[in-house]
């Protein structure tokens, strides 16, 4: 019987120590770990295979976390994660949400790397970077988290957004409270039905004309949530 | 002469001429007719129109007299008119009046000039501005400035300046500046005369230790007026109050520059080591971390493994509150806006200080989850209970309190240590401050925590407020957006 396949990651980091304490824990985690010190080094190896995600440090000499995911995104839409010594504060780190799908400031602890690879990847087959809702009156651009109604447009937060994200790959279709809980959080969030209930309240207040009488974020009582296309969905590459 | 006094006579010498024949031809039918009712007719006649003839030709050669003056006035009075005064007197009406537009004129220049030379620009850009509006008030382009001594070498060197429409640069002073600037050192403005020729001279009043002229070749032209002079008196004085408020902006701003950029480099030098020590300590974390996984690591050190990390996690944790200032400092700070529970990360914080304190954690009302950034409040958290702990005495109790209060979490941290005064309390959420009560306590302190406590607070919507008695301990009170937990369908 053949084992099965295990997701590759490709670590950049120009810190050594780092990329070995990183690479033992995000292997143990059941991933094959592939390392690179430099971008030119990773764009190298991307070139004899594709991981299933790319964990890229923000700050290296040479060509920078920054240059090297524009550049791959170039080549591939593959999931990466920036690890960067600066915070979300920072104007470049908002330019990366461009091109990453997530950033883990420094210090951080390799266990909460490890959950968000996993919460990622569990994503990444649902993925797409649109959702339009009736017909266009309802767009939702998960790159920069942006939801655009008729009433207006409003940010989304990332909770809502991966909310949202994981309802619209199953249009029509209910998804169970468990099921968001564990797709949208992660184990480290320690998240209960409550994050759930109040996540959806504060989200039907900027996608519904009517949170109280919600027409697209379903409530299935004792199920879950469905996410109702209004006529048709129309999911864009 | 007045129009209706004049025609007033003519009338007068009209009925002067008319009257009296009248009179004497009514005086003399009247006679007739009694006294001289035997005299020949005829003869009366003629004594009457002789009379008349006779009265007529004296009032004749009276106002003929009298008329004469007055048409001669008019005359006089239409020439006036038509041709002016007399040539002389209006060559020299003439002249000053275009004098007096000409002085009208350079008052007029020399208050826009003045106007327009810049105050905020570099001083060698204001002394050009200042020659270029001299020449635009004197008519004259050979007029110069000559700084002969400058009390700010760097940002304006002695020597000769030109125009701004001059590509020139600035000349040495020579024998004829100074020998100017001498002879002109006790008047204000006026014409010197020495071995170079002659030259206007004007002394621009800066300060002591500045000192510059404005000056013009003036041979062969007119010494100048008194009001000549107190123009160009006046020009030295716009021009000096022009250095002087530009050498004092160039000053100001010197300093304020170097300010900015002590500012910069100690922002610069905190992200810099901030940043550093990130990644090894990431790396530090985890490789202790995965060695206390180790079954193989011995008891001993795995006790000294446990302090490592604890270390490692308080350096991380002091290392973040220091890039929490560095972002304030910057204006650059955000949060994220979760959902999430209170209630375990107050557990979760006060488990990761290892305090071995007594420790009581309430929570109260309905429940509700705050709407946050959960590591910003974390962070809050653990700077207001480490600081809890540390200003209070050992084995003293720390108390939390959750209770909501309308749209937000009150999360009060209380403690039963030193406490503050009033003014300790003012000062409490300044960067860097410490009272003297902290420093002797607890001698190591950055007097950053409150600081970036603070701010974080404000960055999540919320606030952070004190409540505290000397002696007596604190309770320091974060609020936080919350809503209801409860499922509401």
């Amino acid at each position: 019987m053949l084992s099965p396949v295990r997701p590759a990651v490709l670590l950049v980091d120009d810190d050594r120590t780092l990329l070995s304490v990183l690479s033992r824990r995000v292997s143990r985690a059941g991933y094959d770990v592939q390392t690179a010190t430099s971008g030119p080094a990773a764009l190298k190896q991307l070139e004899a295979s594709w991981p299933a995600i790319l964990v890229i440090d923000l700050m290296m000499p040479g060509m920078d976390g920054f240059e090297l995911a524009r550049r791959v995104k170039q080549l591939a839409d593959l999931p990466i994660i920036v690890l960067s010594a600066v915070d979300a504060s920072e104007a470049k780190v908002s330019a990366l949400e461009l091109y990453a799908e997530d950033y883990v400031t420094k210090p951080f602890d390799p266990d909460e790397l490890v959950a968000r690879i996993q919460r990622i990847l569990r994503r990444a087959s649902v993925g797409s970077p649109q959702i339009s809702l009736s017909d266009g009156d309802v767009e939702v651009d998960l790159a920069s988290r942006r939801l655009t109604t008729p009433a207006g447009s409003h940010q989304l937060t990332p909770t809502e957004a991966r909310l949202l994200q994981v309802l619209a790959s199953s249009v029509d279709r209910v998804v169970p409270t468990d099921e968001l809980l564990d797709r949208v959080w992660t184990d480290a969030d320690g998240a209960d039905p409550s994050y759930l209930w109040v996540t959806v309240r504060r989200l039907r207040r900027k996608l519904e004309a009517d949170p109280d009488h919600p027409r697209y974020l379903i409530t299935e009582r004792g199920i879950g949530y469905r996410l109702t296309s209004g006529s048709t969905i129309t999911p864009r590459a | 002469m007045p129009r209706t006094g004049l025609w007033l006579r003519v009338f007068v010498a009209l009925l002067l001429a008319v009257l009296p024949p009248l009179l004497l031809l009514v005086g003399a039918l009247l006679l007739t007719e009694t006294i001289l009712r035997d005299t020949e007719p005829d003869l009366v006649a003629i004594v009457v129109v002789a009379g008349s003839i006779v009265w007529a030709a004296v009032l004749g050669i009276v106002y003929a007299r009298g008329l004469g003056d007055d048409v001669r006035s008019l005359l006089t009075l239409a020439e006036r008119g038509d041709a002016g005064t007399d040539p002389e007197i209006g060559d020299a009406y003439r002249q000053m009046a275009s004098s007096l537009d000409e002085r009208n004129r350079q008052v007029a220049a020399l208050a826009r000039e003045a106007n327009l030379v810049p105050i905020d620009d570099a001083p060698r850009q204001v002394v050009a501005a200042v020659v270029s509006a001299v020449r635009s008030v004197m008519r004259d382009e050979t007029w110069r400035c000559a700084v002969l001594a400058s009390e700010s070498e760097d940002i304006l060197p002695p020597g000769i300046y030109h125009g701004t429409d001059e590509s020139r640069d600035v000349e040495p002073i020579g024998e004829l500046e100074r020998w100017a600037a001498v002879s002109a050192a006790d008047v204000p403005a006026g014409r010197v005369e020495g071995p170079w020729g002659a030259f206007a001279v004007i002394d621009v009043a800066v300060s002591d230790r500045m000192r510059a002229i404005l000056y013009a070749p003036w041979e062969g032209r007119v010494k100048p007026t008194p009001a000549e002079v107190d123009l160009l008196t006046l020009v030295g004085q716009h021009a000096g109050t022009a250095l002087e408020h530009s050498l004092l902006y160039a000053r100001v701003r010197s300093q304020a520059d170097e300010l900015n950029r002590l500012a910069a480099v100690q922002a610069d030098f905190l992200r810099g080591v901030t940043h550093d020590l990130q990644t090894p300590l990431t790396s530090i974390g985890a490789l202790a971390t995965e060695l206390r996984a180790d079954e193989s690591v011995p008891d001993r050190a795995r006790a000294d493994l446990e302090s490592i990390t604890h270390q490692a996690e308080r350096l991380r944790r002091m290392v973040g509150q220091l890039l929490v200032a560095s972002r304030l400092e910057a204006g650059v700070l955000t949060a994220q806006q979760e959902v999430f529970a209170v209630p375990p990360l107050v557990e979760r914080t006060w488990a990761a200080l290892r305090a071995d304190r007594p420790f009581e954690l309430v929570v109260e009302g309905a429940p509700h989850l705050a709407v946050a950034d959960p590591d910003r409040l974390e962070q809050v958290l653990w700077a207001l209970l480490d600081n809890a702990v540390k200003y209070s005495p050992d084995g003293s109790a720390i108390g939390v309190h959750i209770e909501p209060d309308g749209e937000e979490l009150a999360i009060t941290v209380r403690d039963s240590g030193i406490g503050m005064d009033e003014a300790t309390r003012e000062r409490a959420f300044e960067q860097f401050y410490r009272s003297r009560d902290a420093r002797r306590m607890v001698p190591d302190g950055s007097g950053v925590g409150l600081y970036a406590a603070s701010g974080l607070m404000a960055a999540m919507g919320g606030s952070l407020g004190i409540d505290t008695e000397l002696g007596r301990g604190s309770a320091f009170t974060m609020r936080v957006p919350a809503e209801p937990s409860a499922n509401g369908e």
